[in-house]
């Protein structure tokens, strides 16, 4: 069994912006344990890993594997290309960033520059660059870059104190972790129930990943697990690193489900924190909810500080506990605990 | 060449110590005298066919880089620029202080109202190491600590990339030289401290080694990017060395100027002129040190100075060289005093 911050770091470290995850899936596939009944793709690029397929009730659960990144939109003279942003890239952490850019014929490195500010005029000095200013200097390799080739910084992850885990694309490896924990701690477990664990594509740019999957498998239930932002003042109640995995409530979730999960974390003194969602969750739970004839859907999120930066930091115990906290769940429901809903 | 290993030491300026034991411990077996003075200059000298007069070359060995100036209530750390460290470009990178890791994050792009288009100012980026609280910081980052990038150097086609290429290309040539063999005239290498932080470490050199000439190797500003138009950039990369006819605070004395620009010329090695005065170097202190010591400039051109990571072509390297071993192991730096 890996452990848990291990698991973090190669996750990490792989790659896969929205709409490019084949890489990312194959790293998913090699970390989902052996012992789960099935391991395959769907027409989505999804990751599905089921345990116990003829069971009951049918539980899937959902963590997107696409990060934010980029893709080449121009080239440009003299070894430069221009990119454009996939998902919610912030430019100003764009800036001095060694990237990496997967063309067809491997993998080209380049570097985002940035304009000496004594060449710039100083009313631009201290603004953020838009991203049409933005280019990439292209070490070596520039001839085999193609426009639509994906772009991601090249981040490598690193442990800091607390054991806290730092790198990119943490939103939403972090919960891919979760998940390949649910499989392992289940292994230890007997039960009735069935279990569909979707790594899904395309949240970063609300694409149809998780929904598609969640219409072709049909489950009673589901739990969406996502990131959420730690240790910054949201005006909401604020969530830590360190203080176990946020339970969302409000409109996307199904209350009774909610109830369930903060029951089962006091009973079972897995920490836990409330996070308040009155309208939209910016999760593929907004999505989730309303497939098909509507299901009942649960958010958790591991706490995550500086999302969408190449430096996002997560606490690896957070992680564990919210896979705990999903198996109690489950274990709860098949001894009659669920029949309320 | 040295430029890997002494791109990934650190040296910001004040803590060069680390930069100046390796020079010393790679360049003792070819220094004739080597000492270091008062405020940290490592100063080597090696005796020449000639000892008729005396050569400086200079080189710093200082980086820009980030001091720790705070320690938060919340564990996090102020953090304020040394030397001319574009702050711009600190903002989602890792760091190290000492042992201890951290990052510079900001805040999540869902909690900018709209999107911010500004950088932010120096006091609101600070430094996350995952200290729980200020107590817990306090025991393992102190007031006054350096804090480095992590940049690895890479070589990649035509190109080095890492960090402290400014001045650790300089440095390397000058170690290039010294382990080549013997100079014209005995000559001093001078390894430098705090040039970053105002030229401080050059001020004291004159007085100790009473040169005839000086020559400063830099690394400074290539302009040749999309963003800028051609008029100003300030040097580019591929056309050989820069050589610099004036910068803030000095004309470079036109007889070393001329020397320079025609040894080039007559060994059919490329070179370019640098086209913007602004920004100055430690020629500007020996040519006002003492007597006045007539001192020129040769830099390699080098693109994002001062930022975590920085480019360099590895001809204009190569070429920077080789005008450096004409002027000062062939010695037609001569000409800058016989004319």
């Amino acid at each position: 069994m890996m452990e848990t911050k291990e698991i973090l770091k190669r996750l990490s470290a792989s790659f896969g912006p929205a709409g490019f995850e084949e890489k990312v899936a194959k790293e998913i596939e090699q970390l989902v344990p052996d012992e789960v009944d099935e391991v395959r793709r769907d027409a989505l690029g999804n990751v599905v890993a089921t345990i116990n397929p003829d069971g009951s009730p049918h539980w899937a659960l959902f963590a997107h594997m696409d990060e934010i990144g980029g893709v080449v939109s121009k080239l440009e003279e003299g070894g430069f290309v221009r990119i454009t942003p996939v998902g919610g890239v912030d430019p100003k952490i764009l800036v001095s960033q060694r990237v990496r850019i997967h063309t067809r014929s491997g993998v080209v490195d380049g570097i985002v520059g940035a304009v000496a500010p004594h060449l710039l005029d100083k009313d631009k000095r201290d603004k953020v660059p838009m991203y049409e200013e933005l280019f990439v200097d292209v070490l070596d390799g520039v001839e085999r870059i193609r426009v639509g080739d994906p772009v991601i910084v090249d981040a490598e992850p690193c442990e800091l104190k607390s054991g806290y885990v730092s790198g990119k694309a943490l939103d939403n490896r972090a919960s891919c972790a979760v998940l390949v924990k649910v499989c392992e701690y289940l292994k230890e477990r007997r039960f009735g129930f069935r279990v569909s664990v979707v790594f899904n594509t395309t949240e970063e740019t609300g694409g149809a990943g998780a929904k598609g999957a969640a219409y072709a498998l049909e489950p009673d239930y589901a739990i969406v697990v996502d990131v959420t932002h730690a240790n910054e003042d949201t005006g909401m109640n604020r969530i830590e690193l360190g203080k176990g995995p946020a339970i969302a409530v409000g409109a996307p979730v199904d209350r009774t489900l909610f109830q369930r999960a903060c029951d089962v974390a006091e009973k079972l003194s897995i920490p836990y924190q409330v996070e308040p969602v009155p309208g939209r969750s910016g999760t593929d739970t907004d999505q989730v909810q309303l497939v098909g004839r509507g299901i009942k859907t649960l958010l958790i999120s591991v706490p995550l500080l500086y999302m969408h930066t190449p430096v996002e930091v997560v606490d690896p115990g957070d992680v564990e506990m919210a896979a705990r906290l999903i198996v109690e769940l489950f274990m709860d429901f098949e001894r009659g605990g669920g029949q309320c809903i | 060449m040295y430029l890997k290993e002494l791109s990934e030491l650190s040296g910001i300026s004040g803590d060069e110590g680390e930069v100046r034991d390796f020079i010393k411990s790679h360049m003792a077996s070819y220094a004739d005298e080597m000492w270091v003075d008062n405020v940290g200059n490592l100063l080597i000298l090696k005796k020449g066919r000639e000892s008729d007069k005396k050569v400086l070359i200079a080189a710093h060995m200082d980086e820009v880089g980030m001091m720790v100036v705070r320690i938060n209530e919340d564990g996090t750390l102020g953090v304020a620029p040394v030397g001319g460290l574009d702050m711009r470009v600190c903002l989602g990178k890792r760091v190290r202080i000492g042992d201890v890791h951290g990052v510079i994050g900001y805040k999540a792009i869902h909690l900018q109202k709209k999107m911010e288009d500004k950088f932010p100012a120096r006091r609101d980026v600070k430094v996350f190491c995952g200290f729980k609280n200020k107590d817990e910081a306090a025991e393992n980052v102190k007031l006054g600590d350096y804090v480095y990038f992590t940049t690895t150097f890479e070589e990649k086609g035509e190109y080095f990339s890492g960090k402290a290429f400014d001045d650790r290309g300089g440095c390397s040539i000058l170690m290039d030289l010294l382990s080549s063999g013997e100079p014209a005239y005995d000559t001093i290498f001078a390894f430098l401290v705090q040039e970053e932080t105002g030229l401080r470490g050059s001020s004291v050199v004159v007085e100790q080694v009473k040169p005839d000439v000086a020559i400063v190797v830099e690394t400074t500003t290539a302009g040749d990017v999309p963003e800028l138009e051609e008029y100003r950039w300030a040097t580019h990369l591929g056309d050989g060395p820069a050589v610099t006819f004036a910068h803030r605070g000095y004309v470079v004395d036109p007889r070393v100027f001329q020397t320079i620009v025609e040894t080039a010329e007559k060994a059919g090695i490329r070179y370019q002129y640098k086209r913007r005065t602004a920004g100055g170097t430690d020629a500007f202190r020996f040519a006002r040190s003492a007597y006045g010591v007539p001192a020129g400039v040769v830099s390699i051109p080098c693109r994002y100075i001062h930022s975590p990571v920085s480019l360099m072509r590895k001809d204009d390297y190569h070429e920077t060289l080789k005008l450096m071993q004409l002027l000062v192991m062939k010695g037609e730096v001569k000409k800058a005093w016989r004319n």
